[in-house]
Order: C-alpha cells, then sequence, then structure tokens
C-alpha cells in the first residue's frame, strides 16, 4: 500500500515529479556519456600501451623494468619462444629490444630510438603496421628498417635508401647498415620524429648478443585472462629453470598507465559526486516543498494510526521513485546520446592532430566511447541515494511533528 | 461494574503562544462508558477539540491523566500510542482528512489493511462499511470525486473499518449542508446503537447535542455541565 501511495503521490503532482526526475535525468545523462567516452578512453589506452609497450603478460631481466637499460636481456629467446607457444598456443609472442642511438643518412644524423622486433608477430599485435604511408613493414632480414614521416624528411631519405645505425654498447661503438623500406606516420609529432622499427635479427650482430630480447611478452585477445596466462607463462619459466628474469601482467609494467587512470577516475568521480550533490540539492527543495504542502495529510495517516517510521518509509519510498525514475530514464537517454560515439567515434584529428601520444604510447585521436554497464549501474543507484538522502531532512521534519501539529499546519 | 472505555482525571493543557500562555484545559476529569453518544459541547475555545485530541492520544495533557481500556497514556511510547489509535479509535475530522490519492474503498480499506487484517476479510469489512454509510457504487471514486457529505461518509465508513471501541468525531458536521449533517447523525447514531461502539463528540451543532445521551458543556477549559439523557 505504501508503494502504491508513493506512486499515486508521484501521478498526483505529475509537473513536479517530471521536473524533479529531470533533473536526476540531467545529471544523469552527463554523467553516463562522459563515463562512455572515457571508458572507451581507458580501453584505447590501455590497449595502445599494452599492444605497442608491453604484452598482457611480459618476461624480462628482473632490472629491466626499472633500469631500462638494453644491456638488461632474457637469454635463450628462440627456447622460451618456443615453449611458450607449445603452452598456450591461441596467443601472439613478441619479442623485442630497444635501444638509443644516432641514425645518419648521406644528407644528415638524427637521434632515433629504435624498438627491435620479430616483424611478423609485431605485426599482428601494434598497429604501427597499419600506420605505414610509404613502403612496407619490416622485413625479416637484417636490412630492413622503418622509421617516421618526420625522421623520414629530416633525413631526406626515400626508400632504398642506406642508413647507417650507431650506437654505444659497452662502451664501443658499434654501426649497422640499414636500408628504409617503410615510413610510417603516426600523426605524433614525439614518436613521427624519433621513433623507428627494425628487425630484431639484425641488432644481434650489433649488440654482439644473439638469441637475447630486452622483453618476451605474450598477447591475448582478452585482458580478462591476464592472470591466468601469467600462471601457465610462471610455469613455463620454472620448468626451463629460468633464475634471471621476471614474469610480470602489463599492470606492473604500465604503472604509469594504470596511476593516469587511477587519477581520471577519482577527478571523474569527485566531478560526479558534486553534480548528484547539486541534483540532490534541486531534489531537497521540491521534496521539501512537496512534504511541507502534505503535513496535513500526514497527519491525518498519523491520526489513524500510522507509525512514524512508515510515515518516513512512504516518503524516501517516493523520493527513491523519483531516483529510479530519473536514474533509469537518464541512463538510457545518456546511452542513446552516446551511441554515435560509440559507434562512429568523436573525431578529434582536427583539433589534435592524427595521434596522441600517451605514456609513450599513440593512441587515437578519434575517441570511442564503451558503454560500461557496471558504472552506469553504479550510476542509477547513486542518483537513487541522492534522491533518499535528499528527502531525509524533509521526512525528519515531518517525523518530529505531532499528529495535531501537522493536521494544524 | 464494567470499565471505563475513557478515564479523564484532573486534566490541564496549556499552550504558550508568544509571551501568553493559554489555558486550554483546566482540571477536567470525566469517564465515558462504553456504548456511550457523548457530545462535547462548548463555543469556539472551549476546549472541546483539545480534549477529544487528548483522549485520541493525539496531543499531551500538560498534567493529569488519560486512561483509555485501562491504559494510561502518558507511559505509552509514540509506536505504542500509533497502535492503540489504530486498534481502538477511529476518527472523524471536520474536514474529512481522507487520503487523496485512495479511492473511497481504499480509504476504507487502509486502516484495517495497517491491522494486518487479511485481503478477504479487509475486503468483506470495507464493502460493509461503504454500504453502511450509503456509498455502494462509489467505491472506486477518489475523495475529488466525491461531495462533501460522500467524503465525511467514506470517513465515517473508515473510522469504522477497523472495528473501534471508541469513534473520535470533531466537528463532523461543520462542513455539511443541514440534511446532510442530519443524515450523517442518524446514521451514526444507528451505528452506536446498531454496533455499540462509543462515540465522543466534539460539536457546537444542535442537531449533533439533539442525538445525543450525554452532553457534556466546557467553557473556558472546564467542564460546566454533565448532561446524561
Amino acid at each position: 500500500m505504501l508503494l502504491q501511495m508513493a506512486f499515486r503521490n508521484l501521478r498526483r503532482n505529475l509537473r513536479r515529479t517530471i521536473i524533479t526526475s529531470a533533473a536526476v535525468a540531467v545529471g544523469m545523462i552527463v554523467l553516463v556519456m562522459s563515463n562512455t567516452l572515457r571508458a572507451g578512453q581507458y580501453d584505447d589506452m590501455i590497449s595502445s600501451s599494452v599492444s605497442q609497450l608491453a604484452g598482457h603478460v611480459v618476461v624480462q631481466h628482473p632490472e629491466y623494468q626499472q633500469e631500462q637499460e638494453t644491456e638488461l636481456v632474457v637469454e635463450d629467446v628462440d627456447g622460451l619462444v618456443a615453449a611458450l607457444k607449445q603452452e598456450i598456443p591461441n596467443t601472439v609472442i613478441t619479442t623485442r629490444t630497444r635501444l638509443g642511438g644516432i641514425l645518419a643518412s648521406s644528407s644528415s644524423p638524427t637521434v632515433i630510438g629504435l624498438t627491435a622486433v620479430d616483424p611478423l608477430s609485431e605485426g599482428k599485435v601494434s598497429d604501427m603496421a597499419d600506420k605505414i604511408v610509404m613502403g612496407t613493414w619490416v622485413q625479416n632480414d637484417s636490412k630492413s628498417i622503418v622509421i617516421g614521416q618526420n625522421m623520414a624528411d629530416l633525413l631526406q631519405a626515400d626508400l632504398g635508401d642506406r642508413l647507417v645505425f650507431t650506437t654505444s654498447v659497452d662502451g664501443e661503438m658499434n654501426s649497422h647498415l640499414y636500408r628504409l623500406t617503410g615510413v610510417f606516420r603516426t600523426g605524433a609529432e614525439e614518436v613521427d620524429a624519433f621513433v623507428g622499427y627494425v628487425s630484431i635479427a639484425s641488432v644481434d650482430t650489433v649488440l654482439g648478443r644473439p638469441n637475447t630480447a630486452n622483453q618476451v611478452a605474450v598477447h591475448l585477445g582478452n585482458a580478462s585472462q591476464t592472470n591466468a596466462i601469467l600462471e601457465r607463462v610462471e610455469r613455463v619459466v620454472e620448468s626451463q629453470g629460468r633464475k634471471d628474469v621476471a614474469v610480470q601482467p602489463w599492470p606492473e609494467i604500465l604503472p604509469d598507465v594504470i596511476a593516469m587512470i587511477k587519477v581520471d577516475q577519482v577527478s571523474n568521480e569527485m566531478i560526479s559526486i558534486s553534480l548528484m550533490f547539486i541534483v540532490a540539492m534541486g531534489i531537497l527543495n521540491t521534496m521539501l516543498m512537496n512534504v511541507l504542502e502534505r503535513s496535513k495529510e500526514f497527519g491525518v495517516l498519523m491520526a489513524i494510526g500510522l507509525k512514524k517510521g512508515a510515515l518516513v518509509r512512504m516518503i524516501l519510498l517516493e523520493a527513491a521513485l523519483v531516483g529510479i525514475i530519473g536514474g533509469l530514464s537518464g541512463a538510457v537517454l545518456g546511452m542513446m546520446a552516446s551511441y554515435p560515439i560509440v559507434v562512429n567515434g568523436l573525431d578529434l584529428t582536427k583539433m589534435m592532430g592524427e595521434g596522441m601520444v600517451i605514456n609513450g604510447a599513440v593512441a587515437s585521436t578519434i575517441l570511442y566511447g564503451r558503454y560500461d554497464f557496471l558504472w552506469i549501474g553504479g550510476y542509477i543507484l547513486l542518483s537513487v541515494l541522492c534522491a533518499v538522502l535528499s528527502a531525509l531532512y524533509p521526512a525528519w521534519k515531518i517525523q518530529q511533528l505531532t499528529p495535531v501539529d501537522a493536521m494544524r499546519s | 461494574m464494567s470499565q471505563s472505555t475513557v478515564t479523564v482525571t484532573d486534566v490541564h493543557r496549556e499552550y504558550q503562544q508568544g509571551e501568553f500562555t493559554v489555558k486550554a484545559l483546566q482540571g477536567v476529569s470525566l469517564s465515558i462508558e462504553p456504548g456511550e453518544f457523548t457530545v462535547l459541547m462548548g463555543s469556539s475555545g472551549s476546549g472541546k477539540t483539545t480534549l477529544l485530541n487528548i483522549i485520541g492520544g493525539l496531543d499531551s495533557p500538560s498534567t493529569g491523566s488519560v486512561e483509555i481500556d485501562g491504559q494510561e497514556l502518558s507511559s505509552m511510547a509514540a509506536n505504542d500510542l500509533s497502535d492503540l489509535r489504530l486498534h481502538k479509535f477511529g476518527f472523524v475530522f471536520q474536514a474529512y482528512n481522507l487520503i487523496p490519492v485512495l479511492s473511497a474503498f481504499e480509504n476504507t480499506e487502509f486502516v484495517p489493511l495497517m491491522q494486518g487484517v487479511g485481503v478477504e476479510e479487509r475486503k468483506t469489512r470495507s464493502m460493509e462499511m461503504l454500504k453502511a454509510v450509503g456509498l455502494e457504487g462509489m467505491e472506486n471514486r477518489l475523495p475529488s470525486e466525491l461531495s462533501g457529505g460522500q467524503q465525511q461518509r467514506v470517513a465515517v465508513a473508515r473510522a469504522l473499518a477497523g472495528n473501534p471501541m471508541l469513534i473520535l468525531a470533531d466537528e463532523p458536521t461543520a462542513n455539511l449542508d443541514s440534511t446532510t449533517g442530519k443524515e450523517l447523525i442518524k446514521l451514526m447514531r444507528h451505528l452506536n446503537e446498531d454496533k455499540g461502539v462509543t462515540f465522543i463528540f466534539a460539536t457546537h451543532d444542535p442537531k449533533v447535542m439533539d442525538a445525543a445521551k450525554r452532553v457534556i458543556h466546557l467553557e473556558d477549559g472546564r467542564i460546566v455541565e454533565d448532561e446524561r439523557r
């Protein structure tokens, strides 16, 4: 009966109910749209960082994470990769070595951050292979090099040109001759002017450490399997008796990405709470008016024997219904409003260029949204909670009155 | 000797209005026996509504005591008072005071529902009461769809539906035309005789006084005459 009365009371003053619910709904629309965009952005940040800078599970020298020194390598990479492929066949395994040096053309030199990769597996996980604008992705030979467009322009290098890479190994300068086989463009200048890719086989000779890599990374189709795969990789490493490697999940490899997302989430949550607080103030005002206008009615209910607790429940129930109506309709409208962003993405290329570097990885400037139903459900609960909390004061105020006082007012 | 339904002993009620203390009741004592049809008469400000509210547990006396069916009200907690009102009292107010969002049937059903009466019995009892007050066929109308007299009949039906031992009615005919008022009094008198329900009215309507078995006159918060008929 209380629920029925609460419904009917809301229907009785339909315009007020609609306005109050609309306030909640508007808050919800903003929250859902913002969350959908952020969820997509976080996904993109994680997937681009994981694919370009790590893998879901990474095997590396225990000190490499801290020191990032080229000399800190995993030995017998071929043996490890073969064993991993056997243990977890439906995954992509990449091997990477990173080294800095000078790349020189016949006309000029420039500083380069070179990533030596297994071209085939790298092409499957990193979208760099899709950003080739001239030539091809790295060939599986000791000569092929792919560089960013800005660097190619700086070096005035064309496809097929000779480029000499020089780096310091154990205090001695080593050089290797490459031929430019491809040019990529990410749209992020710091990447296009600084980064290059070669075959990992080609740096074996430069570094004098064949069959080694800084990282052996396992890439999964579904990040949620990370922990399960981590255990299997650990078993493989253990079975090979390797003591000089660490097996780490991607959050340990990319702590900055996690920190960045957490900071963003906290600021987003604060904005959400502030927004819902403003909405709650609006509801408080309406609920207070609504309750005080009906105090005579509440007095009668108390007089005929309705306990004060039941009266408070009825008032809170009305507020909760406003929260549910506003929250649900706002969630649906917010999802509808976000739908174009989920399907087509939000194109920021004119504002931000074709790519943006987030923590060293190139992310797209076309931002795709993703419905995060857990958060959306949480927001609906938050809106109900705000509505109920905002009705506490009016409910308390009525509860303070005696039936006679309430009927007189 | 049967126990009194209501025993009021030396009740005083004072209100503070700004700097002034208003003495609404000054040492009122009375007892109401089961099945009585009593009218509290008096001019405006004589204290009859205050006395009715205190008997009904809607207000508390400043001093003195009120016993209902042997239970002292001042010693009861708020929830126990609510229970007492729910199970033993029926209220009829001057301004009908129906719940606007509930139909005539639902308003009548509300008290037995809160009492925890089962669906079937609730329905039977509510329909019976609405029939008794002559509102058969109007069960589904909202208060806004009923005339003043019809709303007051619903209020009487609601007051009776909980099978109370005592009905307290504050100026029940004040907002009704003369004919409707007479009909309502006749109805309540009939219910008093037929069902043995005790009624206490606060009124200055002579029609109600004419129907009363006992008339208590109040003046300035004191009983000045207690006339049994």
